[in-house]
């Protein structure tokens, strides 16, 4: 610690003042950041155009498409077969995982029960987008996002994705209260597999 | 002229009291919005939402708790710097009444959803004329005060009071800029990327220039008082009061990193940023310093204490700021609770403790007594600090949670929290912790108050009898030997220059206030300038998009109830260019879609998800149901409810004026468009209503605040096209649709059918066309203009995963 001097300058209302050198390393934060700042301003003058704010952007978004392309070449994504599916329907460890991901993610549009709310109705025989379980599956991986229904391939796992639709055609016929009317076309469900 | 001099104490009494009574209630304000954030239910609408109760607790402990701070310490030690009584004792009335009057009728209008929507700039276009009328009154009072002092030089407290007062009309004036359409209804003269400049311009340098430097003024005297300890360098007091003004004002666009602004003033916002940490460095170095030999002083006197830690976190949070201006540490801190953390360590930390270590000294004197109680005051020291630690430490843990949570990935390109209450609701034992901290610093609060009501209540009777000192005025110094005119020869003014710098340059200065108040107006000027010119004249700072398109008459009034209900404090406008929020929610934002903001929406902090591509994302229906009651839609959703827009009709009697004061401010409505406004929201909010009744939700809308809220909410974001990248091999890429028939429903709204002039821009009517597959990365850039006519609305957007965003 420097010493210093304690000389007292100037007095005002009883409040002296000293004039004591400033520290070194405060000098040192000033003159440090004026030299950051002025490099870093070259540097970015230097490089406009590259090293801007969308240059990175793109670059970012290739290497992550690119990674993720890796990935499905490397694992491929099969779309489960509907005896698969309809297997899942019953089997209980499989419908409760797909009614636990319903409960977040499908239930606040298709109502707890599935009856319909802002979106139709899962469990009567009427579909809007196909009933099969083929069908049901490429509309919730795939979606209608013009009318709301969002890409949910996009969001789950494949398993949680397989699932659901599983848990979806072990709903059919299950009459909840207060369903939303009807709507699309009549489909008569696939049977499940061991019933 | 009579030598003796009375001292006005009863004006710095009264503002001290106010103060400590705004203390209260700025921060029961403060721990009832904490408790929302994790309890929903306290929300209780219409008045008091979380959304109009967050800017009253940010108003009311910056400008009433800390104003009042400010006033009072700046007219109590002014007073002594300058040996002198204040200017005028009637406009110490007015300003302090004034002020106190102000500050009620702003709460009043915040309650009431009477907002500018511009954070710390919320008050209606009327408070703010009442404002600059305060704040002028206050520096002619103050400037007056100067001209009859009766001590030649003016002290560094006196310099940091100049600053403020000169910076804060120029940022009040400069940001408040508005044209009226009522008398509490106004939007401001900028849009978009400019209004955003400027508001943060103001916002940071609100920062700056009401909490920093005339905190800084009272740090300089009122520490060197309670430590009696000397000012430990006189010089060090000369750079850094300079380049801190000087450097400060061009720090604001630090706040708008990776957004919509041009690079080139996020990159000076970063850079003066970092040039800003040793001016700030250089006050709490003073304020140490000016310790040495007293720091045994700490172990038995709570005032100190206070002061103490207030340097130490004014020195904290100056270089935290500082770091969290760098780009790179703003892309994690940005929108999340680290920012709010930041906020409260320098509002709590240091301008709370050094106002109640002030308070705590100031008090006793005033009303010549003692403290009641030094053993309270240190209590509420300890709990404080103890309330502070836990707020502070939170919230670092839950804004780098949340910024960890948001941009998570699975390796097959799949966010692991599609679901944006995800990462809400994992923050909630964080918010528990800190709502503990602001219950602990608001019972400080309490102690603080309780002891200073039992001090005054030990006041002698003869309290108000003001002090007089002894102080000569000022005479005219002679300027060289003899001479009694102005200087007259070449000779004559070297002598006489040589003669007024004989103590240094800035001596001379600190004795000629006008040129001290001209200079600091020059330094602020500066960086205002080069930021803002640029951004008004030169057209590539905003590039046009030909497809952005004013909002038609029935969004204008659904973003006036977006603002009214200051959806802004919790949602932002903003996508940034990242990978994950571009996954999360579309293509990023560009400068050219919010030309017609006024103003911007942008906001700062995301408690919920960013909203600037919600429009086309969900069916109107389900934001009707989750405004009636969000958790309906979103399970766990923390958003209060706003019923009463399903059942209040909107306003049609405004709308022509409102798109008249658009039009003034550059919004290009035709008078076709204005004078048919009406008719047009009708059969917009027709349509609406149609739509909702179509997917069996509820009737008799079509005349509902909500079906216009659903309208602006539906239209945002879908003014430019955008494809999002697929990779191959994904679901969603390569499944390929059921060939199956749109169903009715979604066709069923004729937005076309008789509308006059403005077009509604309703999203329903789009076409479902399959998504196409894998498109390069690269494509996704340029926004290609979206075609506007009501026939094809066709914006085919795949929305994220997860409806319960």
């Amino acid at each position: 610690m420097a010493q210093y001097d304690d000389k007292v300058l100037h007095e005002l209302d009883g409040i002296k003042e000293y004039d004591n050198p400033m520290p070194g390393w405060l000098m040192a934060i000033l003159w440090g950041s004026l030299l950051f700042s002025a490099a870093y301003l070259m540097f970015y003058a230097l490089s406009f155009g590259e090293g801007t704010m969308e240059a990175e952007y793109r670059q970012q978004t290739q290497q992550s498409v690119a990674a993720v392309q890796a990935y499905f070449d490397a694992n491929p994504l099969v779309p489960p077969k509907p005896a698969e599916l309809l297997a899942g329907a019953g089997n209980a460890a499989i419908v409760e995982t797909g009614a636990a991901r319903f409960a977040k993610s499908c239930a606040p549009c298709h109502g707890p029960q599935a009856q319909g709310l802002i979106g139709p109705n899962l469990t009567d025989d009427h579909w809007l987008h196909g009933g099969s379980v083929e069908q049901i599956f490429q509309t919730v991986a795939k979606g209608w996002p013009a009318k709301g229904m969002p890409p949910w391939g996009r969001a789950l796992r494949p398993e949680e994705l397989s699932a659901l639709v599983s848990y979806i055609r072990s709903l059919q016929g299950s009459n909840p209260p207060n369903p939303r009317a009807p709507e699309g076309e009549v489909f008569a469900a696939e049977p499940i597999a061991g019933h | 002229m009579s030598h003796t001099v009375r001292y006005d104490d009863r004006t710095p009494r009264l503002f001290f009291l106010a103060a400590l009574v705004w203390a209260v209630v700025g921060m029961l304000v403060g721990v009832l919005v904490a408790a929302m954030l994790f309890m929903p239910g306290l929300n209780l609408a219409p008045y008091l939402t979380f959304g109009r109760l967050r800017p009253l607790h940010t108003n009311a402990v910056i400008f009433a708790f800390c104003g009042n701070i400010i006033f009072g310490g700046t007219y109590h030690s002014m007073q002594r710097l300058l040996k002198t009584r204040l200017f005028s004792d009637g406009l110490s009335k007015f300003h302090f009444w004034g002020w106190q009057l102000l500050i009620v009728a702003a709460a009043l209008a915040l309650v009431t959803g009477n907002t500018q929507g511009k954070e710390y700039a919320e008050l209606p276009w009327v408070l703010d004329i009442v404002i600059a009328v305060l704040w002028v009154t206050f520096a002619v009072n103050f400037f007056g005060t100067i001209a009859i002092r009766r001590e030649r030089h003016i002290y560094v407290a006196i310099w940091f009071y100049i600053a403020t007062i000169v910076a804060v009309a120029i940022l009040h004036i400069g940001n408040s800029i508005a044209v009226p359409y009522s008398l509490l209804g106004s939007y401001p003269a900028y849009a978009g990327v400019k209004d955003a400049l400027m508001q943060w311009w103001y916002g940071h340098n609100a920062v700056a220039f009401f909490l920093t430097t005339p905190f800084l003024g009272l740090m300089y005297y009122y520490l060197p008082k309670a430590a009696e300890r000397p000012v430990f360098s006189y010089r060090l007091s000369i750079l850094h009061f300079w380049s801190l003004v000087f450097v400060y004002i061009w720090a604001g666009p630090h706040h708008l990193h990776y957004s919509a602004v041009p690079e080139w003033a996020s990159t000076l916002g970063m850079l003066f940023s970092l040039i800003l940490w040793m001016p700030s460095w250089g006050g709490m170095v003073n304020g140490f310093f000016t310790l040495r030999g007293a720091w045994h002083k700490l172990r038995e006197d709570p005032i100190l204490k206070f002061m103490v830690v207030a340097v130490t976190y004014y020195g904290m949070s100056t270089f935290e700021g500082p770091m969290m201006s760098i780009k790179s540490v703003n892309a994690v801190s940005h929108f999340t609770d680290w920012t709010i953390g930041h906020v409260h360590a320098g509002a709590l930390g240091w301008n709370a403790f050094l106002s109640f270590g002030i308070l705590y000294w100031v008090i006793p004197r005033l009303w010549k007594t003692q403290l009641y109680s030094p053993r309270l005051a240190t209590i509420h020291f300890w709990v404080a600090t103890v309330g502070l630690i836990a707020y502070q430490i939170s919230m670092w843990v839950a804004g780098i949670t949340q910024w960890a949570m948001w941009r998570a990935f699975e390796p097959d390109g799949r966010l692991v929290y599609p679901d944006f209450i995800e990462t809400v609701l994992a923050l909630v034992p964080m918010y528990e912790v800190r709502l503990i901290g602001g219950l602990l610093f608001f019972s400080g609060v309490l102690m603080a108050g309780w002891n200073i009501v039992k001090t005054i209540q030990s006041a002698p009777a003869d309290f108000a009898v003001e002090p007089e000192i002894d102080a000569p005025p000022l005479v005219v110094e002679r300027l060289a030997p003899g001479a009694v005119t102005p200087a007259n020869t070449y000779d004559h003014a070297l002598y006489a220059f040589q003669h007024s710098i004989r103590h240094g340059f800035h001596r001379m200065l600190e004795s000629r206030t006008v040129t001290f108040t001209v200079l600091t107006a020059l330094a602020l000027a500066v960086g205002s300038l080069v930021e803002s010119i640029p951004m008004f004249f030169d057209k590539s700072n905003v590039k046009e998009i030909a497809s952005v398109k004013p909002y038609t008459p029935l969004e204008v009034t659904g973003r006036d109830i977006y603002i009214r209900e200051g959806c802004y404090n919790c949602h932002s406008q903003m996508v940034r260019p990242f990978r994950y929020e571009t996954e999360r929610y579309g293509e990023y934002a560009k400068a050219g879609e919010y030309v017609y903001d006024h103003p911007f929406q942008w906001g700062s902090k995301r408690t919920g998800p960013d909203l600037l591509r919600v429009g086309g994302k969900y069916p109107s229906l389900w934001h009707v149901r989750h405004m009636a009651q969000p958790d309906s839609t979103t399970p766990g959703s923390i958003m209060p409810r706003y019923p009463h827009l399903l059942t209040t009709p909107f306003d049609t009697g405004l709308i022509q004026s409102k798109l008249h004061a658009l039009r003034t401010v550059g919004v290009p409505y035709s008078d076709g468009e204005i004078e048919t406004a009406v008719a047009s929201m009708q059969n917009q909010a027709n349509a609406i209503a149609k739509e909702v009744e179509s997917q069996q939700g509820p009737t008799g809308l079509a005349d509902k605040e909500i079906v216009a809220l659903v309208a602006y909410l539906q239209r945002l974001g879908t003014d430019i096209r955008w494809k999002r990248p697929e990779p191959q091999g994904s679901y969603s890429a390569t499944l390929q649709l059921p060939a199956a028939q749109p169903a009715p429903a979604a066709a069923a709204a004729d937005p076309a059918s008789g509308t006059p002039a403005v077009q509604p821009h309703t999203p329903t009517a789009r076409s479902s066309e399959p998504t196409p597959a894998a498109k390069p990365a690269a494509a996704a850039h340029s926004p290609e203009p979206a075609p506007r006519s009501s026939a094809s609305h066709d914006t085919s957007r795949p929305a994220t995963g997860g409806p319960t965003q």
